[in-house]
């Protein structure tokens, strides 16, 4: 009872004091642990977006990427070149053309003669010095060559073009540069241009804000933006778009962060390498150092002034101000740039004024896709990630030496993209129905020269030349007759075959009935004559006497590394392969049955220069020189007399080629394989859909190849007949000895032993006497 | 020339001995025939200047065992002709340098199918240096 009295009297005091204000330490005191919450809240936020700063941050301003170059040229008398290919190839690298190409990066045409100053280079195997030299031509090859004193040169190696840029890690493209390799006056004009108070602000420039807002204040429009480079930075990397008052703040608080946290140079060398500067195609173009290869291709330390003004007055609206599109903005916002430079003493008065006369100098429109090879840069993606540890590609400033021959890549992709126009055109076709791809590659070493994907080379997309497998049709059919001449006891090339139907019974049970193109059959052929007619019947039934397996044996090793089904269809043709595949087949045939591991590096080298790895030219005996020049006597009569013979419609009658047509069922996949004395060209045109077209080989992809050759600089096929082939004036017909002046004869090889003995009638083209007397002269 | 006097004293003696000729003439220089007979094209620019340049700092380079350096000239020097016999040697030199027998082997044969002759002095350069390695 006493306990619960004194409770009462003890609460009254306290019910007292709650008619009274607490005031506000009162307040504060009993709510402050509340208020905590927010602050918390606040806190975890600005953590969380330091996070998010420092970790993309990190990730972009570390990683410079593996730089990526094409093959260089090699100059030297000899050489087959066109005149017009060596100044595309000048005009690749940004080369200038003036009056006296007196400095490194400059050249001149004078008549006939293209002479140029190189810029010098760190190769893989030792650095080149920058040179003078001059080129004069003969006939599509180079005549002379000489130094800036007219003294002969035996060789001159140009510095190699960049043709991309990878982050070998996650393989995107870019192309980034180091704050000391970017030209100073980039950097002041910038900072002059976009935030001048850059250096002195924490992130967020109150006086910046409360310049521009005076200035919209005035205008009563949006004239003016306060945004520091480093809030451009943010809004670039982390936000979109959207102007709200909370996009601002988030940008305002990170902007903070950034800078808290890095150096202005750091942000700086970020900022030149992130901004946006236009598109290329799908690709955006980001940094300067792109930016300078887009518009001027040009490297970022060969720019000149009014060059610099250009770029830096993209950097606020790229597509507003499209120096192709809207040229008359684009110089108007480039000479703007230039006053401020002047303004901040940044140029003279007389380079004002000489800069702000300048043509915007960009290159001509079109010309201008950056990474314009995403074909071949796929392949180079794939082969290092076959051949390297993920931890070798993780290093910063890779350089990566390819075999792309940007000169051979432009030829090969207009070729496809026109012909297919002009076959759809002719032949009634709905437009873009047809797609292709080509793969050119040098004879003899197995360089990848260039690959295209698509019918527009610069679409990054699906790549057909590596993953659209397809069925060969007879492209085959080389393998075929080269398993039969390694029978020479059996075997020759004016051996007989029936060309006639015939029917096959395969494993499951099925019945194969092949059938010529034509639907016609031709009796008894000789082997080279069905080769180069690409009789079906007569190849079918060649390569089911020597066997299925054995043919798979000779496509092995020609090159085949896939498993295949032992089917008669085969010997058709019925294998999918992509256009990469089959060139490495028909490479061994050009190599005269040296098998050579096809390639696309040469070599990779670290940031120190020191080389990673080196992919050196791999080469294998797999056929004897003799056999393969049997094969390779039928790839020509193919040209000459066979299916490839429209090609001489537009090919030079003197040169030598070999090839192959090649022609799925129902005409869904034309194919040619062909190659000259330098290079190997496999073409394949068709559809998406798998859907039938109304081309062979000889219309479609041939067509293609044709116009590739017709524009390539590039060598005569020049067999060297290897000891154990004997050529022999023969009568295919009887197959006994014929002779010159024999009507029928025909000079025909055989291996060593395997020729005719037996001397046949002759019925002579001429009298024999005038024929030897005009042979003594001969 | 020789063959032209010939020809003009035995149709001197007798035109009959021309015109009996039925034989055909079979080809007794297989080398010198063209697989196709058809037009040749013109003879391209030797590149002799270039290819002897890089045939000369290979050979130095494997004579300082520089093997990397010499095989990435010996490579070059084929981009300029692949059928330079001693560049195949300078190479299977390179690769024995480095004892990467399979290459060495390999570049010697390859050597030999593109000698002027066997008794060349390339070819017996490359045979012996594949009798070592075998």
């Amino acid at each position: 009872m006493a306990r619960s009295s004194s409770r009462k009297r003890r609460r009254k005091p306290a019910r007292t004091r709650k008619r009274h204000s607490p005031g506000f330490l009162g307040y504060l005191r009993r709510w402050w642990k509340w208020g905590l919450i927010p602050l918390f809240m606040a806190l975890a936020g600005v953590t969380y977006l330091d996070y998010v700063v420092r970790s993309k941050f990190e990730g972009k301003k570390w990683a410079l990427p593996a730089r990526v170059y094409a093959r260089p040229l090699e100059l030297y008398a000899g050489l087959p070149l066109k005149r017009d290919a060596l100044i595309r190839e000048l005009r690749g690298l940004g080369y200038q053309f003036t009056e006296s190409a007196g400095r490194p990066g400059q050249a001149a045409l004078r008549g006939d003669q293209v002479s140029g100053h190189s810029r010098g280079f760190a190769f893989w195997d030792r650095r080149e010095s920058a040179q003078r030299f001059s080129v004069t031509f003969a006939d599509g090859v180079v005549a002379q060559l000489v130094d800036g004193g007219g003294s002969p040169l035996p060789i001159v190696r140009l510095e190699p073009q960049e043709i991309g840029g990878i982050y070998p890690a996650h393989m995107e493209d870019r192309l980034l540069v180091r704050l000391q390799d970017i030209p100073p006056l980039l950097g002041e004009t910038l900072i002059a241009v976009e935030d001048r108070d850059f250096r002195d602000h924490h992130g967020v420039s109150p006086r910046a804000i409360a310049r521009a807002t005076l200035a919209n204040l005035r205008a009563g429009t949006v004239v003016q933006g306060g945004s520091t480079l480093t809030q451009q930075l943010v809004k670039n990397f982390y936000l979109n778009q959207r102007r709200s008052f909370t996009r601002k703040l988030l940008e305002a608080i990170m902007a903070l962060s950034l800078d808290a946290r890095y150096s202005k140079s750091e942000i700086l060398e970020t900022y030149l390498n992130e901004v946006y500067l236009g598109q290329s195609g799908s690709r955006g173009i980001h940094g300067f150092a792109l930016g300078a290869q887009h518009y001027f291709r040009q490297p970022l330390g060969e720019l000149k002034l009014h060059q610099i003004a250009l770029l830096v007055g993209l950097a606020k609206g790229a597509s507003y101000y499209n120096p192709w599109r809207q040229a008359a903005r684009a110089l108007e916002r480039r000479n703007v740039v230039l006053s401020v430079m002047r303004e901040t003493g940044l140029i003279t008065e007389a380079e004002l004024r000489a800069a702000s006369v300048q043509p915007l100098d960009v290159v001509a429109d079109g010309s201008a896709d950056l990474y314009g090879y995403p074909a071949f840069i796929e392949l180079v993606k794939r082969q290092l990630q076959r051949d390297y540890q993920p931890e070798d590609l993780r290093n910063e400033g890779l350089r990566v030496f390819t075999t792309l021959s940007p000169t051979v890549q432009d030829v090969a992709e207009k070729s496809l993209a026109e012909r297919l126009s002009r076959l759809e055109h002719d032949y009634g076709l709905e437009p873009d129905g047809l797609q292709g791809a080509v793969v050119v590659e040098a004879v003899g070493n197995g360089e990848i020269l260039a690959m295209v994907g698509d019918r527009n080379g610069k679409y990054s997309g699906f790549n057909r030349a590596l993953d659209a497998r397809r069925a060969i049709g007879s492209l085959v059919k080389p393998a075929v007759y080269l398993t039969a001449l390694a029978q020479p006891d059996k075997y020759t090339l004016i051996s007989k075959v029936e060309d006639s139907p015939l029917s096959v019974i395969g494993e499951s049970g099925k019945t194969w009935e092949p059938r010529n193109f034509t639907r016609e059959a031709h009796g008894e052929v000789p082997l080279y004559e069905a080769l180069s007619h690409s009789y079906n019947q007569a190849t079918a039934r060649l390569g089911t006497d020597l066997g299925v397996e054995d043919v798979l044996e000779t496509l092995s090793g020609l090159g085949l590394q896939k498993q295949v089904a032992p089917l008669p269809s085969v010997l058709l043709g019925a294998i999918d392969l992509s256009p990469l595949e089959v060139s490495n087949l028909y490479q061994t045939i050009a190599s005269e049955g040296i098998y050579t591991q096809q390639r696309a590096i040469l070599s990779v080298l670290d940031a120190k220069g020191q080389p990673l790895n080196r992919y050196p030219l791999t080469t294998e005996h797999r056929f004897d020189a003799d056999l393969m020049h049997l094969v390779q006597y039928g790839l020509q009569v193919t040209m000459r007399d066979g299916t490839g013979r429209s090609a001489y419609q537009s090919l030079d009658e003197a040169w030598q080629v070999a090839g192959k047509t090649g022609t799925s069922n129902e005409q869904r996949d034309s194919w040619f394989a062909g190659y000259s004395g330098d290079h190997l060209a496999v073409v394949w045109v068709g559809r998406d859909d798998n859907g039938p077209t109304p081309l062979t080989g000889a219309t479609g992809a041939m067509r293609v190849w044709t116009d590739l050759f017709r524009q390539l600089s590039s060598r005569s096929l020049s067999p060297v007949v290897p000891p154990g082939v004997r050529y022999e004036w023969v009568n295919p017909e009887s197959g006994s000895l014929g002779g010159s002046n024999c009507v029928g004869s025909e000079l025909i090889p055989f291996l060593r032993g395997s020729e005719p003995r037996e001397k046949g009638p002759c019925d002579y083209r001429q009298s024999p006497m005038v024929h030897w007397l005009q042979g003594l002269w001969q | 020339m020789s063959r032209l006097l010939l020809a003009l004293t035995i149709c001197l003696v007798g035109l009959g001995g021309c015109a009996i000729q039925t034989v055909p003439d079979s080809d007794s220089d297989a080398t010198a025939t063209p697989p196709v007979a058809r037009p040749q094209p013109p003879a391209p620019v030797p590149a002799v200047h270039a290819l002897s340049r890089m045939l000369e700092e290979c050979r130095a380079q494997v004579e300082a065992q520089q093997w990397q350096a010499a095989i990435a000239s010996a490579e070059r020097g084929l981009r300029i002709d692949r059928r330079e016999p001693e560049l195949y040697l300078l190479l299977a030199k390179s690769y024995w340098g480095l004892a990467d027998l399979d290459r060495a082997r390999q570049f010697a044969r390859q050597g030999l199918r593109y000698v002027s002759g066997p008794f060349s002095p390339v070819a017996a350069d490359l045979n012996r240096l594949l009798a070592v390695i075998e």
